[in-house]
């Protein structure tokens, strides 16, 4: 079906960010490429401190180490610099700690395949799912979901998925500005923003596999100020070219 | 004064840019020329209804600091910015290295 199997010869990027994720990148890793062959995998090692890297190697993909402790925007642009740069057709962001369900992926990138979309969200709340988040988490998906429907004058039902995908519109707008911290959200407007059609498409998600959430109660408050700021101060266009 | 000579001090010892320390200088020689004349705080104070004179040189003097910070956090956002960019370029090239040595392995 994908890449060199027979049907296209699209080629597709797997990017997964990863931070002290020891105990699960080989498993998340593994689950891709048995999932979908016609991948390639490229594991962006955050400065990670544990075996993170060594795993994702014995997984039998391609490791990018960067040098210093990036966090997750940076981590997650580097990737789609590498897609950039290789000539990659699309590119699906897959967080290293086991939530995201490969399974899905064949679903998300028929809409980029078929030209319906350039960036497909996985999403737990499009349709009834088995995911139930907690109180506080939840008031805030339904609080950024409000506010970016708001800004994009269309629903968007889960915005703080970080289970998507781009078609190469895609990598090159992102490539050229990426939010450092918490990007999910802003990623979306600042795509709409740029006319690329943003869709949502049903999948599952698990409960994290291992390791620990980095985001604290102080931190969630940070995450609100910071995120509703970006979204309703959009970067200029000519300050986000490198 | 005593700012005045640590900032010729670290300018002294390439410590301090020159861009910065042009701007710590100009701070320095402003609050110096207010203190120190009289005639010049009163002309500037009273308009603003600051009759207190050395509350208006404070004010001056916490005025340029505000000031001086915000164009620090400027400097250290773009910094970062710029080390996130040299961070991600080098790890690009690091594998491009190791694919081309990996490649001429094969080869030899």
């Amino acid at each position: 079906m994908f890449g060199n199997q027979g049907v296209n010869f699209l080629r597709y990027l797997a990017i997964v960010p990863a931070y002290n994720e020891g105990k699960n990148i080989y498993n998340v890793v593994r689950k891709i490429k048995s999932c979908n062959p016609g991948f390639d995998v490229i594991v962006i090692n955050d400065g990670s401190e544990d075996n993170t890297p060594s795993e994702a190697v014995r997984a039998g993909v391609k490791v990018l180490n960067l040098s210093n402790n990036l966090g997750i925007g940076g981590a997650v642009q580097t990737g789609y610099l590498y897609a950039l740069k290789n000539d990659y057709d699309a590119a699906v962001q897959i967080d290293g700690d086991g939530q995201h369900n490969s399974e899905d992926l064949c679903r998300l990138i028929k809409e980029i395949e078929n030209n319906t979309a350039d960036m497909v969200i996985g999403s737990r709340f499009v349709e009834k799912s088995n995911y139930k988040p907690g109180i506080f988490r939840n008031m805030g998906i339904h609080y950024f979901s409000k506010l970016v429907s708001l800004i994009c004058n269309r629903n968007y039902y889960d915005t703080t998925s970080g289970y998507r995908i781009v078609n190469r519109k895609g990598i090159e707008l992102f490539a050229k500005y990426y939010p450092e911290d918490y990007p999910e959200v802003e990623t979306i407007v600042y795509a709409v923003k740029h006319n690329l059609r943003v869709k949502e498409i049903k999948v599952e998600m698990r409960k994290r596999q291992g390791g620990k959430s980095s985001i604290t109660p102080l931190k969630s408050v940070y995450y609100m100020v910071k995120v509703t700021s970006a979204l309703l101060i959009q970067p200029e266009r000519k300050e986000v070219l490198w | 004064m005593v700012l005045l000579m640590v900032n010729i001090i670290f300018i002294k010892k390439r410590r301090l840019s020159f861009g910065y320390s042009f701007l710590w200088t100009t701070i320095c020689i402003i609050i110096f020329i207010l203190s120190f004349n009289k005639g010049i705080s009163k002309y500037f104070s009273e308009p603003g209804q600051t009759i207190h004179v050395p509350g208006y040189i404070l004010f001056i003097a916490a005025s340029a600091v505000i000031f001086m910070f915000f164009h620090l956090t400027v400097v250290a956002s773009d910094m970062k910015r710029r080390i996130t960019r040299l961070t991600q370029e080098n790890a690009l090239l690091s594998d491009k290295i190791n694919e081309t040595l990996n490649k001429e392995e094969i080869h030899v």
